[in-house]
C-alpha cells in the first residue's frame, strides 16, 4: 500500500446480497432536531409516513453541534455530515460547499447499501447540486420537490444573488425525472418560471398531524391567556413578515368591531414586522383589542388554536399555506385569502371562508360573516376537518409519493440510461 | 499493482482554445505527452463558447476533450462559479467513466477549481485522484484571510487530503503545500513540467495511486 493512501484512508465496501424494500434517499438541508422552515417538518412527516408503507428511507442532511452522525430515528436512517465548519462569507457560497459534502457523504451511504438506491428525492434547491451530481454518477433516478421558488418568494428575481437561487432550482427541475410540487399554483408557477412542461410535474399537497389537535385541555385556562371571558377570539399563526398579509389584517379590525364588538384579535408569531403591526394597531386606535404573545408552547398553541372563534391568515403569497390546515384540523372555522395554495385548499362556505386578496375589507366580510353565523361557523369547522382527514393525510400523501416513485422507475427500467456497474463497488 | 495506466482523466477549468492563465497550456501539453505513451485522456474542462465532445487528431491523437458551460449564468463569485460549474465538470466525467463501463484509472486534477468535481467523483467512484497544484491562495492572496478566501483554502486543503498523491513543479512549492496544509510530505512529489521524462514520472504516481 502507497503511503499515500494511509494518509487519507477510504472505507471498504463490500458487495453483499440482502433482501430489500424499496429504498429512497433523501436529501434535505434541514432535518429534526434541527429546524429553520418547514422544510424538517415536511420531510419528517413524509419519511415516517413511507416507513410505515414498508419503503426503507434514508435522509441524508447537514450535521451541526448536538447532532449524531447516524441515527435510526423512528424508523428513518438518518446521516449527517459536518456543514458546520464551512468557511464562507454569504450563505451562497455556504450553500454550495455544503453540496460538495453533502454528495460525498451521500456517496458512501449508497455505496454502504450495496448501490442498492431505488430513487434519490431531493428538496429545494439546498440540495439541488449534490443531487444532480449523484444522479449522473449512480445514474439513479432524481425526483424533486419544489417546495417554494425564489421567484414567489421575492415576488420576481432582483439581484445575481437571487438570479443563482433561481437558476439552480431552474437546473434541478431540469434534471428531474418528476418534480413534485403543492398545489396547482405551484405547478403554474414551476412550469412558468422554469419551462417544464406540465406533464412532468405531480401535484402532491403538504399534509397535517391532525390527531395533535384532539388534545386534552382546560379551554378556559387556556382563553383566560388571551381574552376576556365574552370575548370572541380572531386567531393568526405565523411568521410575522410582509407577504402574510398583516398590514391588510389590522386594516380589518375596526370594521370587524363595528358588527362584533366581542371579536378580540390574537396574532402569534415572530418577525421583522411584529412591532410595526403592534404599533399600527394603536395608530388605528384598537391597540386594545388586538394581543401579540409572542413565543407559545406548543400546547398552549394547540389548545388556542381549538378556542378560537376563526382562524385568519390573509396572506399575499403562499404556495400551499400549511397553517390553513392546523386550523381547519382543529375544527375552527378558517378564513383566508384567495391566493396561492390557500385558495385551493378552501372550499368557499363549505370548508372555509375565501377572500380578496389585501383588500381589509373583503377580509373584514369575511371574518363578521363566519362570527355572525353560529350555524355556518360550526358547519366550516365540520367540513373543514373532514377534508383534511380525508385529503391533507399523511398515509395518503405517503401512497401518492409512492405511486410517483413506482412510475419512475417502471420508465427508468425501459429505458437505457441504467449503469452497467456499481460506481465505488468492487 | 496495475501496471499499465489505460485511461486518465485531466480535470481543468481552462484548456485550449480557451487560455486564461498557465494552467491551460500546462494541460494540453500533459495531454499530448500522455496520448503518446498510450494512454486515453479524457479533458474535462469548461467552456461558455464551445459545449460538446471533440476527439483530437494529428498532435491530439488519443485526446478527447469533454466541454461545459455552467448552467448558472450570473454567479456571484469565481468560488460560487466553481462551485456550481464544477457539478458540470463531474457529470461530464461520470459520463466518460459509465462510458468505459467504470475503467478510468486516475482523476488528475488542477487547482481549486477543479478540486470538488474531483473529490466527489473520488468518493462517488473509487478512482483515485493526482492532484496538481501550480498555486497555492496564500500565493495568489498573501496571508489575508477572509471567509471567501478561507472557503479557497478550505477546498485546496480537501483537495490535498483527499488526494493519493499531489504534484507540484518546485522544492519551494513543496515545502509551501506541506506547511500550510500540513499533509505528510511523502504525499507531495515535485515534477518539473516539460522536463525530459516527466510524463513517466506522472505514469509512476498514477501506478502507486492505484489501489
Amino acid at each position: 500500500m502507497s503511503p499515500a493512501k494511509k494518509a487519507a484512508p477510504k472505507q471498504r465496501k463490500t458487495a453483499k446480497k440482502r433482501d430489500r424494500p424499496l429504498t429512497v434517499l433523501h436529501l434535505c438541508w434541514e432535518y429534526p432536531p434541527r429546524s429553520v422552515g418547514g422544510l424538517a417538518a415536511h420531510v419528517h412527516d413524509l419519511s415516517r409516513a413511507l416507513v410505515k408503507k414498508d419503503i426503507e428511507v434514508h435522509v441524508v442532511t447537514c450535521g451541526f453541534p448536538g447532532t449524531k452522525d447516524y441515527e435510526h430515528y423512528e424508523n428513518v436512517h438518518v446521516h449527517r455530515f459536518d456543514a458546520y465548519t464551512i468557511p464562507s462569507e454569504d450563505f451562497l457560497g455556504w450553500a454550495l460547499q455544503m453540496n460538495l459534502y453533502k454528495r460525498m457523504k451521500a456517496a458512501d451511504v449508497i455505496q454502504n447499501l450495496d448501490g442498492e438506491v431505488d430513487i434519490i428525492h431531493a428538496h429545494d434547491w439546498l440540495s439541488g447540486p449534490a443531487a444532480i451530481a449523484l444522479k449522473n454518477a449512480f445514474r439513479i433516478p432524481l425526483v424533486s420537490t419544489i417546495h417554494a421558488t425564489e421567484h414567489g418568494r421575492r415576488q420576481g428575481i432582483h439581484d445575481p444573488f437571487q438570479q443563482m437561487i433561481h437558476d439552480i432550482e431552474g437546473w434541478l427541475s431540469y434534471n428531474s425525472w418528476r418534480v413534485i410540487v403543492c398545489s396547482k399554483y405551484m405547478e403554474t408557477e414551476v412550469s412558468n418560471v422554469f419551462g417544464q412542461p406540465r406533464d412532468k410535474l405531480d401535484i402532491i399537497p403538504n399534509g397535517v398531524d391532525y390527531k395533535k389537535f384532539d388534545l386534552e385541555f382546560d379551554a378556559n385556562a387556556i382563553k383566560s391567556q388571551f381574552a376576556m371571558p365574552h370575548e370572541r377570539i380572531v386567531l393568526y399563526v405565523g411568521r410575522m413578515v410582509h407577504e402574510k398579509g398583516l398590514g391588510v389584517l389590522v386594516g380589518s379590525i375596526p370594521r370587524v368591531l363595528e358588527s362584533c364588538p366581542d371579536a378580540k384579535f390574537v396574532l402569534v408569531g415572530s418577525g421583522y414586522m411584529k412591532s410595526k403591526v403592534k404599533q399600527l394597531a394603536w395608530d388605528i386606535g384598537v391597540g386594545d383589542k388586538t394581543l401579540i404573545p409572542g413565543y407559545l408552547d406548543e400546547e398552549v398553541l394547540l389548545g388556542l388554536y381549538n378556542v378560537a372563534d376563526v382562524a385568519v391568515f390573509p396572506s399575499l403569497y403562499e404556495p400551499f399555506g400549511i397553517v390553513a390546515l392546523e386550523g381547519m384540523a382543529a375544527r375552527t372555522p378558517t378564513v383566508v385569502t384567495d391566493t396561492g395554495g390557500l385558495g385551493e385548499i378552501v372550499d368557499h362556505d363549505e370548508t372555509g371562508v375565501k377572500v380578496w386578496v389585501n383588500n381589509s375589507e373583503s377580509l373584514a366580510w369575511g371574518i363578521s360573516h363566519v362570527l355572525k353565523d353560529p350555524a355556518l361557523s360550526k358547519k366550516l369547522g365540520k367540513q373543514g376537518r373532514h377534508k383534511v382527514e380525508k385529503v391533507y393525510n399523511w398515509e395518503v400523501i405517503a401512497d401518492q409519493t409512492i405511486d410517483v416513485y413506482r412510475r419512475v422507475l417502471a420508465e427508468y427500467k425501459k429505458g437505457d440510461w441504467q449503469p452497467g456497474f456499481k460506481p465505488g463497488i468492487r | 499493482m496495475q501496471t499499465n495506466i489505460e485511461r486518465a482523466l485531466v480535470l481543468t477549468w481552462e484548456y485550449p482554445p480557451r487560455v486564461v492563465g498557465s494552467i491551460a497550456p500546462h494541460c494540453e501539453s500533459l495531454a499530448r505527452g500522455l496520448a503518446r505513451k498510450k494512454v486515453a485522456v479524457d479533458v474535462v474542462t469548461f467552456d461558455h463558447w464551445a459545449e460538446g465532445i471533440t476527439k483530437g487528431t494529428g498532435k491530439d491523437r488519443g485526446i478527447t476533450v469533454h466541454r461545459a458551460a455552467n448552467p448558472i449564468s450570473p454567479c456571484t463569485s469565481t468560488l460560487t462559479w466553481a462551485l456550481t460549474a464544477g457539478v458540470e465538470l463531474e457529470r461530464l466525467a461520470a459520463d466518460v467513466i459509465h462510458a468505459a463501463k467504470g475503467k478510468a484509472d486516475v482523476i488528475h486534477a488542477h487547482d481549486w477549481a477543479a478540486i470538488p468535481a474531483a473529490v466527489a467523483l473520488r468518493h462517488e467512484f473509487e478512482i483515485p485522484m493526482v492532484l496538481t497544484l501550480h498555486s497555492t491562495e496564500t500565493h495568489r492572496s498573501g496571508k489575508v484571510f477572509t471567509p471567501y478566501l478561507d472557503a479557497i483554502r478550505k477546498i485546496e486543503w480537501q483537495g490535498t487530503f483527499e488526494a493519493e498523491a499531489v504534484i507540484v513543479d518546485t522544492e519551494q512549492m513543496r515545502e509551501d503545500v506541506v506547511e500550510e496544509y500540513q499533509i505528510p510530505e511523502r504525499k507531495v512529489h515535485v515534477v518539473e513540467p516539460g522536463k525530459r521524462g516527466w510524463i513517466n514520472a506522472l505514469l509512476k504516481q498514477y501506478r502507486e495511486a492505484m489501489p
